[in-house]
């Protein structure tokens, strides 16, 4: 620095001004990066948040349909019966025994199990028709939900003389199915025929280069083949577009008319002319006007057939279709059948397994740190088994899932040397049991609340342990009555935080055998069980696409779950700070 | 020039009045003390009369506080320090190992230089030490206990209808107070303070060196203190440290008129430290 920097006051020198500047506007920079990093994570958990519960919105309500069952019995096989033939008796009880098998697949086996409770404990007249209320099966319901496919509806229809011909305004109709068979040639166009063009040219070009290749050559010709079948299904389809009338099939929407209580399917489209066919022989229309519906996914493509949705139609027409809270959800346990599907065994699962590792690792974890950060001396031995708890922290869940089945369920065997025999360690507990895997949970939780212990127990100012030991107080005296209350936020908080993330864990408990199907209520901690993660984790692999919301759905009460955890966390806290 | 009178105004009354020969509370005799092999202090004899005052002063890092926590062997909680020697409470060796520390602690008080009351309410802070030594049998002994050591503390009359506010609510020079309370409230033998006023401002200060004062009727107090004046005007005896040694050590009359070492004539003259 120059000495005539000295003689200058500091507010006037001129490099001292612009530093000031300099750091004034890093100040400010570092305060919108902090403001930024807060939104960007806000955003994200909204976005979460926002995306989940819209997905789970339609597992939280369920259809029903109200049926009068004519009851020959009350054991849950002869109201099965029951149920199947109310539901045929909906569909003017077909003769056709694939239709017959269609119309029995609208409500799940399962729905005769609780009226079959009911009936036992309440008793029955068998003479009588006896109401009940029956949840659809998970297709019809996402068919009333209108998740399943598209679909339009078009006022008006007539008759011509001979009933299988029908007059009517169908231009409605007609331009939804030509949208669908434009998108279906864009699809195709995109998606298909522009890769399997571009692979037959670069195999075409490699096969110039190597003219005597002859594997090279039968790809280029299977490439070719396939350029041109996808040419044929794409001109097919123009050609359907273009032509005099639109033909119908499994492979095209469904076009149905309903009129009055009737119902037929359309064949072909042309014009104001139609030509139809029964979707149910003996649901004859009635010849009054009446609707048209536009099943915009082909039968094909769809898991609920025309047939399901006529019937489907008709119980909805008479006004038995109801919608309801998807009680099921919170009280049921899992099911095979999304409709019958709950998470309360995974709910109580879970619950056992926290219980039990929070009788392990809260008790365990605290007596840990208070011996390691109050009584334990300072040498080599502590710092190691310090640094070894860190490690622990860091160590993946699926290996404590590991070690878990290997101790306590399956048991370490070492075979005896020179005597035909082995030796067993540990093992004994049963796969699947929330004992095990609250064990498990417990080991993985231990370093986490030992070290967030251990934090509040040091921030914990050495003047009061100075102040209690001088009074004469033993070490014991002095950590009970001076630095345990004080450090009691801190490891609750990191008790909490610990079992929090013990309850959303899910590898340990898949490797300890949490992974089978169980459809009973658990009845103890060594009783098989399943927990809420692994429900989640279940469903979310389950083919049928109901199970989408029902996953969201229990996501979405593991995340209350989990918020309760915590909220009880902060209200320990607040009360222990006062 | 050593025979200079120094600081004439602060060689007060108290000190004057009390050099009546007291019989000996605690004997010091080679007492060394070392954290992790670097030496704090060296060799240090010292007699320590009972009621009255013996102050110690000396520079930063003397090694005044760690002689003060040899006396209730707070050293002890200390990893890595280690301490020899032989030091005598009324004859009786206290660093022996079969000595309970916390025995020795419940007869040897200590006050620091930053109010620690614990977070409870006045009452608990007076009453815990009594509480743990079991010393009142029944509630009204408890409260008995807790008026006298306040009153003694000259507390009472500000914090008696506080009993039940955290003791840290309290300003600092009243949180000091009930320290000193909560220490005399088991009836020690010995109070050891360490710069007890560093942290309080000259009119609490004033009030302490009062109670300092009034103490020593019934105790032994030794006194850390930064302050040569604090020192002339509560202490009876004084004695100077420096680099870990005990320099001088006599009546603080003798100390701050007469000192017969050139190292305590500089310090307490303000030229060296």
């Amino acid at each position: 620095m120059q000495a005539s920097d000295l003689n200058t006051p500091i507010s006037q020198n001129p490099a001292f001004l612009k530093r000031m500047k300099q750091r004034s506007r890093a100040d400010q920079r570092f305060r919108y990066y902090g403001l930024l990093a807060i939104f960007i994570a806000l955003a994200l958990l909204v976005t979460l948040l926002v995306s989940i519960t819209f997905e789970a919105r339609t597992a939280f309500s369920r259809h029903e349909v109200s049926l009068d069952l004519q009851l020959t019995d009350t054991d849950s096989r002869s109201v099965y019966r029951s149920i199947r033939s109310a539901v045929q008796n909906m569909a003017g009880d077909p003769a056709d025994r694939d239709v017959r098998i269609e119309m029995s697949q609208l409500v799940s086996r399962l729905a005769a199990g609780d009226i079959t409770e009911t009936l036992q404990t309440s008793g029955v007249d068998l003479s009588a028709t006896y109401p009940v209320r029956v949840p659809v099966s998970d297709e019809a319901d996402r068919y009333l939900k209108g998740l399943a496919t598209p679909v339009h509806r078009f006022d008006g229809l007539g008759f011509d003389q001979e009933g299988s011909r029908i007059d009517s305004d169908f231009s409605g109709a007609i331009q939804v199915i030509q949208r669908w068979h434009r998108e279906q040639v864009s699809t195709i166009r995109h998606r298909e025929y522009q890769p399997a063009l571009r692979m037959r040219d670069g195999l075409a070009r490699q096969a110039e280069a190597a003219p005597g290749d002859r594997q090279l050559a039968m790809r280029l010709a299977g490439a070719e083949h396939r350029v041109e079948l996808i040419e044929a299904r794409l001109s097919d389809f123009e050609a359907r577009i273009n032509a005099e009338s639109l033909v119908l099939d499994e492979f095209t929407p469904s076009v149905l008319f309903r009129s009055g209580e009737g119902w037929m399917k359309a064949v072909s489209i042309s014009g104001r002319m139609i030509e139809v066919e029964p979707v149910i022989s003996g649901l004859d229309p009635d010849r009054q006007r009446g609707e048209i519906l536009v099943i915009e996914q082909p039968e094909s493509q769809r898991s609920i057939p025309d047939a399901q949705i006529v019937v489907l139609e008709r119980f909805q027409t008479a006004g038995r279709i109801s919608t309801h809270f998807n009680g099921a959800l919170f009280s049921n346990a899992d099911s095979s059948d999304a409709e019958f599907a709950g998470v309360l065994s995974g709910l109580v699962g879970s619950i056992m397994i926290i219980l039990v590792t929070m009788g392990l690792a809260v008790p365990v974890g605290i007596a840990a740190a208070i011996y390691l950060e109050e009584f334990a001396p300072r040498n080599r031995w502590t710092s190691f088994v310090q640094v070894n708890i860190n490690n622990l922290a860091a160590i993946p869940s699926i290996v404590f899932g590991l070690l878990g089945a290997a101790i306590f369920v399956n048991g370490v065997i070492i075979p005896i040397p020179f005597v035909d025999g082995v030796f067993r360690l540990g093992g004994g507990l049963g796969r699947g049991w929330p004992l095990v895997g609250g064990i498990v949970l417990a080991l993985m939780t231990l370093p986490t609340i030992i070290i967030a212990s251990r934090a509040a127990l040091g921030a914990v100012p050495g003047s009061v342990r100075q102040a209690a030991l001088a009074m004469g107080a033993t070490r014991l005296q002095t950590v009970n009555h001076h630095v345990l209350p004080m450090a009691a936020p801190g490891i609750l908080t990191g008790s909490i935080i610990g079992l929090a993330q013990a309850i959303g864990e899910t590898a340990p408990l898949l490797l300890i055998g949490m992974v089978a199907f169980v459809a009973e209520m658990p009845q103890g901690a060594t009783d098989r069980a399943t927990a809420l993660p692994v429900l989640i984790f279940q469903w979310s692999t389950r083919a049928e696409r109901a199970w989408e919301p029902m996953t969201s759905a229990a996501i979405i009460i593991l995340l209350l779950v989990m918020l309760v955890l915590n909220g009880l966390a902060v209200l320990m806290r607040l009360r222990y700070e006062k | 020039m050593m025979s200079d009178p120094i600081l004439p105004s602060a060689a007060p009354a108290h000190a004057g009045a009390a050099p009546q020969e007291q019989a000996v509370k605690v004997r010091v005799r080679d007492v060394t003390v070392s954290y992790d092999g670097a030496m704090a202090i060296d060799s240090v004899n010292i007699d320590i009369p009972d009621k009255s005052v013996m102050s110690i002063i000396g520079p930063s890092g003397c090694g005044k506080s760690t002689f003060l926590r040899c006396l209730n062997r707070m050293n002890d909680t200390i990893s890595g320090c280690s301490v020899t020697g032989d030091i005598r409470i009324d004859e009786e060796d206290v660093t022996a190992r079969n000595v309970n520390p916390v025995m020795l602690r419940a007869r040897v008080g200590m006050v620091f230089q930053e109010p620690n009351p614990f977070p409870k309410t006045v009452f608990e802070n007076v009453a815990y030490g009594p509480k743990i030594h079991g010393l009142a049998a029944t509630r009204a002994e408890l409260e008995d206990i807790v008026e006298t050591s306040l009153r003694r503390a000259g507390l009472w009359d500000e914090v008696k209808d506080g009993l039940h506010k955290p003791g840290t609510s309290l300003s600092g020079g009243q949180q000091q107070r009930l320290v000193i309370a909560r220490a005399i409230a088991i009836n020690p033998e010995i109070i050891l303070m360490d710069e007890p006023c560093s942290a309080l401002d000259p009119i609490a200060t004033a009030r302490i060196e009062e109670l300092i004062d009034e103490l020593r009727q019934n105790y032994c107090i030794v006194i850390v203190t930064h302050s040569m004046s604090q020192a002339a005007r509560i202490s009876q005896n004084t004695a100077f440290f420096d680099r870990g040694k005990l320099i001088e050590t006599g009546t603080t009359e003798q100390i701050f008129t007469n000192p017969r070492d050139r190292r305590t004539h500089d310090y307490i003259t303000g030229r060296y430290g």
